[in-house]
C-alpha cells in the first residue's frame, strides 16, 4: 500500500493507519475543518495552475466558507431537538476512476461530519489528480492543519481483497464510488455489524428538451442553451454519472426534427469552436457503439458521419442496452418522444440526472406522478447536470456521515 | 473461378477491381442472410449499388469485442479465435467454422510460398511453445506463428516457457540444418526482446544461409515505445543472424490467412484474397493514393463471420497500384501506426508477462 497522502517519510503503513483508526474524532462543523477547507478552498482558486482545471475550480468554488457556512446552518437547522449531532467515526471512501474530484468530496463531507477518514484512489493517474493530491499535501504539512493531517489517510493499492478487508474492518463507515462491477467486489467484503454504507453505482443521465418551447427561442436563448449544455456534456467527456448522454426531444414530431436541426446547427459550431476535433479514437469508439446499437436493432439510422465531431444520431427507445453501451466522448443518442410521460415510464432506477429545458414546473410535477419507483434523483436546468450538492444520489450525505445522539 | 484460386500475386489491379468487387458483393449478401446483427446493421445504412468497393458496407473492427457476430449455426463453429482485450476491454470473439479456417490456411500457405518456394524449410520459432497450448492457442499471435508452421518442418521454438531463449537448442538446430535455408517466425515485439536482445546482448552472431527468411508482423507500437524503426529493426536483425531476407507482415485476427507480406523493397502488398484502402479520418471518404488516412482491409475468406470488410483502428497510406519497383502487381502501402489512445486492439498485445515485468 502506498500512502499518497499526507506524505509521511518515517512510520509504516500499518502504524499510520492504526493510529489514524484510535485518534478521537472532531466534532461536527470543528473549526479545524473549516480552517483547513478554507484554507484548501482559497490556495486552489488562486493558484494559477489550477485554471486549467475546470472540475478543481468547481470543487474550489463549492468549498468556498460562505458556501460551507450555509450548508453548516442548513444542516444544523434540520437537526431534531434534544439530539446531539456526532461523527460516526472512521469512514473509508473509494473514488471512482472517472472524475478526479469526487473523492474530495466525499472526505470533506465526511470530515465535517467530525469522521477521521481513509481513502482509496483508484490506479489510475494524470496531471490534474496528482496536482490535486500536491496541493493537500502542502496544505497538510502547515501546523495549522496538523489536526486535520492526523485524521485522514489517502491511499492506492492493487484490488487486493485482504487489504481492503483489513481497512473495512476499521471502518464505521463505506462509501464506494464506482462502475457497478467494483461495487458488487467491494460489496462481498462484510462490513463489521455496526458499520454502515453509502453505495454510488453506475448511473445514466438524460437531457429532456421540449421542442415546441425551443423552436419559438431567438438565437441568444440557443446560444445559452447551448453554452450550458456543453459543460454537461463535455466537462467529464460525457462520462460522470450525472453526464447526459441521451437528448430526448419531447413533442409533435414535426416540432421536434426542427428543435433537433436548430440545435446542432448551434451545438455543432460550439463544440467545434471550444475543442476543435475531438479525438479520433473517440469518434470510432462511437462509431462502433452506433453499430452494436444498429445491431440489437435499437437505432433508426446510422448516419455516415465526421469522426471527429459529435455523433448524434436517433434511436427508436431508451432501454439497458443503450444505457450499458453509450460510451460518451461525444456520443449522443437522440430519442423523439410525444410526451415527458412516455420519457416518465420508460425510466429505472439506473437513471439519476434528467437536465430540463423549456418545460412548466407543472409538466415536470406530473412527470413525477407517473415516474416507475426508484427513478430519477434529480431534475436540474441546463448548466446544472455536474454541480455537485450534499445531496446525492437521492441521500444526504451529511446526514449519512452522522449520528444522533437524543438527549433527555 | 473464384480469386482464391488466383496465385497471390497474379492480377494487375484493373483486372483485380471487377473480380473483387463481386466476390466482396457476394460475400456481403452471404452475411446478411446468415447473420442477423449484420443484417440489422445493413438495413440501417444507406447502403446503395456498390460499383466500387468503397462503397461496400464495412464495419468497425472493435465490433467484434462488443457483438457475437457469426454466420453460421453455434454447432459449425469449430474453433474462436481471440485478440487480447487491453485496459480491461472485452477481447475480439472470431468464429471459425471448417471451411473458413480451412481457407485461411490455404490462403497463407500461397502468399508464404511466392516468398519463400513451395519446399518446407525448417523452422524456427521465435516464441514459446505455450502458444500451442490455451490460453495463447486462440490468440492472434498464435494463429500468425502457426498459421505458418504447416509450412515448415522440423519445428523449433527458440524460447522456453518462461520466454528464455534456448540459445543451445537454437544453435543445434542450425548446426542439424546446416546449409539449408531456414524460415523463422514470430511476433515483431516477441523476437526483438527476447529472440534479439539475448543474442545482441551475448554477442552471439547466428551466421544462417543467405536464403533464410525471417517473417514478424503484429504491430510496432511496443516497439516504437522503444525507439525501434522497421529498418533500425531489420538491421539489427541482420546483425545478429547473417545476411537474411527480414520481412514484416500486416494482419489481424479479425482476417487470418489474408496477410500482407513486405516486398524486397519495403512496401506491404494486397494478395489476390485481400484489399486494401484508406478512408480520411474526418469525414470517411475514400483517400486518394499517398494520402493518409484510415486503415479498411478486405479479405474473400470469412465466411463463417462477417468480417470480409473492416474499418481498423490503423493509419496509413496507399503508395501506389502495379508499380511498386519490386515488380508484384496490385496495390501496396505503408502502415503508420495505430490511431492514438485507442486501447491496443491488435495482436502482440497478448502476451502478459508477469515474469518478464513488463506490467499490465
Amino acid at each position: 500500500m502506498e500512502i499518497v497522502c499526507p506524505q509521511r517519510l518515517t512510520t509504516n503503513d500499518e502504524e499510520s493507519i492504526t493510529a489514524l483508526a484510535k485518534r478521537p474524532s472532531l466534532p461536527v462543523f470543528s473549526p479545524e475543518s473549516l480552517g483547513f477547507i478554507s484554507d484548501f478552498s482559497t490556495t486552489l482558486l488562486t493558484h494559477p495552475e489550477a485554471r486549467s482545471y475546470p472540475e478543481l475550480l468547481a470543487l474550489a468554488h463549492w468549498m468556498r466558507p460562505v458556501q460551507i457556512q450555509t450548508l453548516k446552518r442548513t444542516f444544523l437547522q434540520r437537526q431534531p431537538p434534544r439530539s446531539h449531532t456526532t461523527s460516526r467515526g472512521n469512514v473509508l471512501h473509494f473514488a471512482p476512476a472517472n472524475v478526479d474530484s469526487i473523492f474530495v468530496y466525499s472526505w470533506f463531507l465526511a470530515l465535517l461530519a467530525g469522521n477521521k477518514n481513509i481513502v482509496r484512489l483508484s490506479g489510475r493517474t494524470g496531471p490534474q489528480i496528482e496536482f490535486l493530491l500536491g496541493l493537500l499535501n502542502r496544505l497538510l504539512e502547515k501546523s495549522d492543519h496538523k489536526d486535520i493531517a492526523r485524521r485522514v489517510l489517502i491511499v492506492r493499492y492493487p484490488p487486493l481483497e485482504a487489504t481492503t478487508q483489513n481497512l473495512v474492518n476499521l471502518c464505521q463507515m463505506r462509501v464506494l464510488w464506482g462502475g457497478d462491477a467494483s461495487v458488487a467486489a467491494l460489496r462481498s467484503l462484510p462490513l463489521s455489524p455496526r458499520a454502515t454504507e453509502l453505495v454510488f453505482p453506475d448511473r445514466f443521465s438524460m437531457a429532456a428538451f421540449n421542442s415546441e418551447a425551443l423552436c419559438k427561442y431567438s438565437d441568444s436563448q440557443w446560444m445559452q442553451l447551448v453554452e450550458l449544455f456543453y459543460r454537461d456534456a463535455f466537462w467529464f467527456d460525457q462520462l460522470a454519472c450525472s453526464s447526459p448522454r441521451l437528448l430526448v426531444w419531447v413533442g409533435r414530431k414535426s416540432a421536434s426534427e426542427k428543435a433537433k436541426t436548430t440545435f446542432w446547427s448551434f451545438f455543432s459550431p460550439y463544440v467545434e469552436k471550444k475543442m476543435g476535433d475531438l479525438p479520433l479514437a473517440h469518434g470510432l469508439t462511437s462509431l462502433n457503439t452506433a453499430y452494436a446499437l444498429a445491431a440489437h436493432e435499437q437505432t433508426a439510422s446510422l448516419p455516415a458521419t465526421k469522426l471527429i465531431a459529435p455523433y448524434a444520431f436517433t434511436v427508436t427507445d431508451l432501454t439497458d442496452i443503450l444505457r450499458e453501451l453509450a460510451c460518451g466522448g461525444g456520443f449522443f443518442p437522440q430519442l423523439m418522444l410525444p410526451t415527458l410521460r412516455d420519457l416518465a415510464k420508460r425510466l429505472t432506477p439506473k437513471d439519476q440526472t434528467l437536465i430540463a429545458e423549456g418545460f412548466e414546473e407543472a409538466a415536470l410535477l406530473e412527470m413525477l406522478q407517473v415516474l416507475p419507483s426508484g427513478a430519477l434523483d434529480r431534475i436540474v436546468r441546463p448548466g446544472q447536470a455536474l454541480a455537485f450538492s450534499e445531496e446525492w444520489d437521492g441521500q444526504s450525505l451529511l446526514t449519512a456521515f452522522t449520528r444522533l445522539v437524543i438527549l433527555p | 473461378m473464384s480469386l482464391q484460386s488466383y496465385p497471390p500475386f497474379s492480377l494487375i489491379q484493373r483486372e483485380k477491381n471487377a473480380l473483387f468487387l463481386d466476390e466482396m458483393a457476394a460475400l456481403t449478401r452471404h452475411h446478411q442472410d446468415h447473420c442477423p446483427a449484420y443484417r440489422s446493421i445493413l438495413n440501417r445504412l444507406n447502403c446503395q449499388r456498390a460499383s466500387l468497393i468503397a462503397d461496400l458496407p464495412f464495419l468497425p473492427v472493435q465490433l467484434f469485442k462488443i457483438l457475437k457476430l457469426v454466420s453460421v449455426p453455434d454447432d459449425a463453429v469449430v474453433r474462436i479465435m481471440r485478440s487480447s482485450g487491453t485496459g480491461g476491454d472485452a477481447p475480439s470473439q472470431i468464429f471459425l467454422d471448417q471451411d473458413t479456417a480451412l481457407k485461411q490456411v490455404q490462403a497463407l500457405a500461397k502468399i508464404g510460398q511466392h516468398f519463400w518456394g513451395k519446399k518446407r524449410r525448417p523452422m524456427l520459432i521465435l516464441d514459446t511453445p505455450a502458444i500451442t497450448k490455451e490460453p495463447l492457442r486462440s490468440s492472434a499471435r498464435a494463429a500468425g506463428v502457426l498459421g505458418f508452421s504447416t509450412f515448415g518442418r522440423d519445428h523449433c521454438y527458440a524460447l522456453d516457457e518462461n520466454y528464455q531463449l534456448q540459445t543451445e537448442v537454437v544453435e543445434n538446430f542450425i548446426r542439424q540444418h546446416d546449409g539449408s535455408p531456414l524460415l523463422l517466425m514470430g511476433f515483431t515485439f516477441m523476437v526483438w526482446q527476447y529472440f534479439y536482445k539475448p543474442l545482441h546482448e551475448k554477442d552471439l552472431k547466428l551466421n544462417l544461409p543467405d536464403d533464410s527468411f525471417l517473417l514478424h508482423g503484429g504491430g510496432w507500437k511496443k516497439l516504437q515505445d522503444q525507439s525501434v524503426h522497421p529498418e533500425h529493426f531489420r538491421i539489427s536483425m541482420q546483425e545478429q543472424l547473417g545476411r537474411i531476407e527480414v520481412r514484416n507482415y500486416y494482419g489481424m485476427i479479425e482476417q487470418v490467412g489474408s496477410i500482407f507480406i513486405e516486398c524486397s523493397a519495403g512496401h506491404l502488398h494486397a494478395p489476390a484474397y485481400a484489399e486494401i484502402m484508406v478512408r480520411n479520418e474526418r469525414n470517411l471518404e475514400p483517400c486518394a493514393i499517398g494520402e493518409e488516412g484510415l486503415i479498411q482491409v478486405f479479405s474473400v475468406l470469412p465466411k463463417s463471420y462477417p468480417g470480409h470488410s473492416l474499418l481498423t483502428e490503423d493509419r496509413g497510406k496507399i503508395l501506389g497500384e502495379d508499380n511498386c519497383p519490386c515488380g508484384l502487381p496490385g496495390r501496396y502501402f505503408q502502415v503508420l501506426g495505430r490511431v492514438n489512445a485507442v486501447p491496443l486492439r491488435g495482436c502482440s498485445d497478448t502476451h502478459i508477462p508477469i515474469q518478464v515485468g513488463e506490467g499490465r
